[in-house]
């Protein structure tokens, strides 16, 4: 069976956000500025951003994140009520009519990959398995995106990752062998990235846009 | 993997255009009446691909919970305001009613309509036709605050034949070997594409990128695109002459210039006279250039003859004229010492100016110095656009390889405005002058009247002149207003004073799809069709990664009908003219189809392309191969050459004692590096508002799919950006609230501000800290502070530039200064 993923240059990534809207518009998530009465953000995909060193020569990263689909999710393993499985070809399903929005594995999955949508279910990234390409991949106008076939020897996404130019971002050892990126001169160390304390609350702030966990871990 | 392409899915594709920024032709999926996709169209470089703004528009300007469906009216005073619904019928009567009122009284210029961006708003031709025929105003307000100084200073620079490619930029990036981008937010908003579609200059400036071309950023803050390229040098506002200028000094004294360039194609050897800097003339009235054969001087020939030229550096001449003998200089000598001479003021390293001088001049032609179009723009801002393209000058990068590209095959499409027996005769006593995108205005009309008397106070370049009109308010010499696809009560300078006057207005009407801040103002509200409910056609004209020029024409259809009452704005005017009586200069105007096919007449491409194909077959696209003749039309400067010493500036303005600006450094024909104020305290600081990559213009700024995520940085809510060293010492950490006042610049800080009543305006946001951003600024992006509680709650948080940003107008090219503003800041202590 094949196994799809996506790269992502950060070098041609021009920051213009059509990823996040794209995705959220091709799955009907709901768009709604976060304010005082609408405390939650709801996204499959969301960026990462943060800053390192001391003017003037700091750099700002930048990455679009979404769900990785490591290769033994945390968040199988942690659901209380196994709402969320594997399928047979690898990407992470969340069954909605089980799923009772315990924010359990929006919590504890280390990329903050999942979130509790508006209608109290959780929702990740499943690398769109309803379409041939994923969307935020088949609009990206900077043509930062590649989707294909990492087991195809000839698909020039396998042979980026097979070359060591696209790397996994690895948090927490969770391993995965789908969703990789080309570092640009902004994620210096990128194999490091995990003990950058910048990239760490970066990552962190994304826990303000959950809910309060309703389950017992 | 399931395995469906998007096109396959049922529903109908049909051809029509974005309106979210600066126009794209896309293709729109409707399913039961409904747009449900949209994607771009299948030519170069779009292949197939819009950005994030063309798809929020759908849920958030077509389909938002919020829009406006109905006509609505005004009930309380503008401070109160509340909105009923309201009929057509009584907009139309309000506005036939006083247009009857001010016709009959002998001035129907007390009327104007005010509109905004050319992509967003309705049919462009149409509401300038309307307004000769009602001898109207007309205005495209925000224009001026958009571009208009950079329009003047490439006209007086590179004649009006060549101006428009060099205001945006447009480069021959395949080739490009070192370019450095400033105040823009690059590649993020795009501008360097010729006015073009972000979608098509990503895909072009990536491939430049991976050719090997290095960027270097010159901007106040590290914006969230630019860490894209490869350097930043954060400079300090209003600093950028000298920067240019320390440039220009490295060049010349390396000796990294091109002479060919410079003695073909500008007036670099132009002779000066040495004891007043006035141009030196023979009998007939022509320039001089020094012969170094005959040891004499002789007329400046034409472009592209650089034999028996010299540039004269380090020389001095004696010249005769009339039996009198003068000492003279070139005008490259004399660039040269004001180089020389403000070289060491800019606070960039002379480390850095060198390594970026070198960086140019060894590239050169194949690189490129962009002032930019959104984070500069002080007083100084004309002298400082001069500056830059004389850096551009010596680097002979006009028109050549990799350097600045003139796009040589745009469609002759004139306005389609209808003639007689069509339409009765009309503008009559009128004269006529040209306005922007190529419509006709009244030479009376508060933006032209300026441009064209003797001697010119202003450029005719100028796409409005703002603050003439707010005043006119003041003074009662302007009454109604119609406002649609622009916010001048956000986005002018001295926003603030805007709102007082248009409270002052008889009646203002506003209309849109979606809130905006003009809306609380207004008698009524009326409905426009949003972008995808209406008709126009447009152009595009830019370099494709395939390296040729496109020459586009697409059609915005009417994909859908108007939601609700909505109706376009054409038609709810031609229906005022009606109830007028003036029905025949209308009624049988077709604005779908004929008026764009008189257009394509006109450009000799119909019958083969008509408007109803261009949206039943999808855009027409012309290619061509790029071909570098930098004279395909005649440089139309006095001196018929690029101009580094400024005829038109001397002769207008400088030594023209009856000029407004006689002897005023800020139309030296030389660049001249003016300083402007600075902050002088602790708690000091520049005040500047730049644009977010995917918030440039005021279609998205009620966006909630936009406005959903931070605007940048992973901040959650609106904030002030702050240095975090300077914002440690005044003891502010990341989300304090901090109250922002205008302190200046005060009309005694600098001559060119209009009035002071911004200093002392007060607004209050929540700070947050960033390594990023020149210690002496504040930053702030113009998604922030609306002021209408209208609008999304997000978009009303934080500060709102214009409010602190005092009017000033900087002469002859009317520069709005709207970065021009210092703040002073203090914490506000919150309770819990």
């Amino acid at each position: 069976m094949s196994r799809y993923g996506i790269v992502t240059d950060l070098n041609r990534c021009v920051r213009c956000r059509t990823c996040y809207v794209e995705c959220k518009r091709s799955h009907d998530i709901l768009a709604h500025p976060r304010d005082d009465h609408h405390p939650y953000e709801y996204y499959r995909l969301r960026y990462v951003e943060w800053e390192r060193g001391r003017y003037p020569t700091v750099k700002r990263s930048f990455i679009p994140l979404h769900c990785v689909q490591c290769d033994e999710p945390i968040c199988i393993r942690f659901c209380p009520i196994d709402a969320i499985s594997k399928r047979k070809d690898g990407i992470i399903h969340i069954d909605r009519g089980e799923c009772n929005g315990c924010g359990v594995c929006a919590m504890i999955c280390p990329y903050g990959a999942l979130y509790i949508d508006h209608e109290n279910k959780a929702d990740a990234c499943d690398l769109c398995v309803d379409r041939s390409i994923p969307a935020c991949v088949e609009m990206c106008p900077a043509g930062a995106k590649l989707f294909g076939d990492l087991d195809d020897p000839d698909d020039k996404i396998s042979k980026v990752v097979k070359a060591e130019i696209a790397k996994p971002l690895i948090i927490k050892s969770a391993e995965n062998r789908r969703v990789f990126y080309i570092p640009s001169p902004n994620e210096k160390g990128w194999e490091s990235l995990e003990a950058d304390d910048a990239f760490k609350q970066a990552l962190e702030k994304r826990k303000k846009d959950l809910p309060p966990v309703k389950g017992i871990l | 993997m399931k395995k469906k392409k998007a096109s396959e899915d049922k529903g109908k594709w049909l051809h029509s255009a974005c309106g979210m920024c600066i126009g794209a032709p896309m293709q729109v999926k409707v399913k039961n009446d409904k747009i449900v996709e949209v994607r771009g169209e299948d030519i170069p470089d779009w292949d197939g691909k819009v950005c994030g703004k063309a798809i929020s528009g759908i849920g958030s300007r077509v389909y938002p919970p919020d829009r406006i469906l109905y006509p609505l009216k005004r009930t309380g005073d503008r401070d109160n305001s509340k909105f009923i619904r309201c009929s057509w019928e009584e907009v139309i009567d309000a506005l036939a009613e006083k247009l009857k009122e001010y016709i009959d009284a002998g001035h129907p210029e007390l009327f104007e309509i005010w509109w905004g961006c050319p992509y967003q708003q309705d049919n462009v031709n149409f509401i300038h036709y309307w307004s000769a025929v009602l001898k109207t105003g007309i205005s495209y307000l925000h224009g001026q605050v958009c571009f208009g100084d950079h329009a003047v200073e490439k006209s007086v620079t590179f004649g009006p034949n060549h101006a428009s490619n060099l205001v945006f930029g447009v480069t021959d990036w395949l080739r490009t070997k070192y370019a450095v981008i400033a105040g823009q937010n690059f590649p993020g908003t795009a501008n360097n594409a010729g006015g073009c579609c972000p979608v098509v200059f990503w895909k072009i400036v990536n491939q430049a990128k991976e050719n090997g071309c290095k960027f270097v950023m010159i901007d106040p803050k590290l914006q969230d695109s630019a860490p894209w390229a490869d350097e930043w040098i954060p400079i300090r506002p209003g600093s950028d002459a000298a920067f240019a200028l320390g440039v220009a000094n490295i060049l010349i004294s390396e000796k990294l210039f091109d002479e060919e360039f410079l003695l073909g194609y500008t007036n670099g050897p132009q002779l000066i006279r040495e004891d007043n800097g006035e141009a030196i003339k023979d009998k007939e009235g022509n320039y001089l250039v020094w012969d170094p054969a005959t040891q004499s001087a002789k007329p400046i020939p034409e472009a592209d003859r650089a034999d028996g030229l010299t540039l004269g550096l380090g020389e001095t001449f004696k010249v005769s004229v009339d039996g009198e003998t003068l000492l003279c200089k070139t005008v490259f000598q004399m660039f040269a010492e004001t180089a020389e001479k403000y070289s060491s003021e800019t606070p960039v390293s002379q480390e850095k100016i060198h390594e970026i001088a070198m960086g140019l001049g060894k590239n050169r032609p194949s690189a490129i110095l962009f002032p930019g179009m959104t984070s500069g723009r002080y007083t100084n801002w004309f002298q400082t656009l001069r500056a830059y393209s004389v850096v551009n000058l010596l680097l002979g990068n006009i028109d050549q390889p990799g350097g600045f590209y003139f796009l040589k095959n745009q469609f002759d499409l004139g306005t389609g405005w209808p003639e007689p027996p069509e339409v009765p005769k009309y503008g009559e006593g009128m004269t006529f002058v040209p306005g922007p995108w190529g419509n006709l205005m009244s030479n009376k009309t508060i933006d032209k009247e300026p441009c064209y008397k003797e001697p010119k106070e202003f450029h005719p370049a100028t796409q409005a002149l703002p603050w003439l009109h707010f005043e006119a308010i003041e003074k009662g010499e302007l009454k109604a207003v119609i406002s649609s696809a622009e916010n001048a009560a956000i986005t002018q300078p001295d926003s603030k004073w805007v709102e007082e006057c248009l409270k002052k207005l008889d009646l203002l009407i506003v209309g849109d799809q979606v809130p905006k801040d003009m809306m609380h103002l207004a008698d009524y509200v009326i409905p426009e069709a949003s972008y995808l409910e209406r008709y126009h056609m447009y152009f595009t004209y830019y370099l494709a990664a395939d390296d040729k020029e496109h020459s586009v024409l697409f059609m915005r259809s009417a994909a859908i009908p108007p939601q609700g009452e909505s109706q376009p704005l054409s038609w709810f005017l031609a229906e005022v003219a009606k109830k007028l009586g003036l029905g025949n200069y209308f009624e049988n105007l077709d604005l779908e189809y004929a008026w764009w096919d008189r257009m394509l007449k006109k450009a000799d491409l119909y019958p083969g392309v008509t408007a109803k194909g261009l949206i039943d077959d999808g855009p027409y696209d012309e290619t061509h191969p790029i071909e570098y003749n930098l004279l395909f039309k005649p440089i139309a400067t006095r001196s018929g050459r690029f101009e580094i010493y400024s005829n038109e500036l001397a002769e207008e303005c400088y030594f023209n004692e009856k000029s407004t600006w006689h002897k005023s450094p800020y139309v030296n024909p030389i660049p001249d590096y003016i300083p402007i104020v600075e902050p002088k305290n602790d708690d000091e600081f520049y005040m500047v508002c730049g644009k977010a990559t995917w918030h440039q213009k005021s279609a998205t700024q009620h966006d909630r799919y936009l406005m959903e995520d931070a605007i940048e940085g992973d901040c959650e809510y609106i904030p002030i950006y702050i240095n975090r060293k300077r914002a440690e010492r005044l003891g502010l950490d990341d989300g304090d609230q901090v109250e922002v006042e205008c302190i200046g610049p005060t009309k005694e800080d600098d001559p060119h501000v209009y009035h002071e009543l911004a200093i002392g305006n007060r607004e209050r946001g929540r700070v947050k800290l960033t390594e990023g951003l020149n210690p002496e600024t504040v930053w702030i992006y113009f998604a922030a502070g609306h002021k209408s509680d209208l609008m999304l709650e997000k978009s009303q948080k934080g500060i709102s530039a214009n409010w602190l940003t005092p009017c000033s107008v900087s002469p002859y090219a009317a520069g709005p200064g709207k970065n021009y503003s210092i703040v002073k800041i203090h914490k506000i202590e919150e309770q819990g």
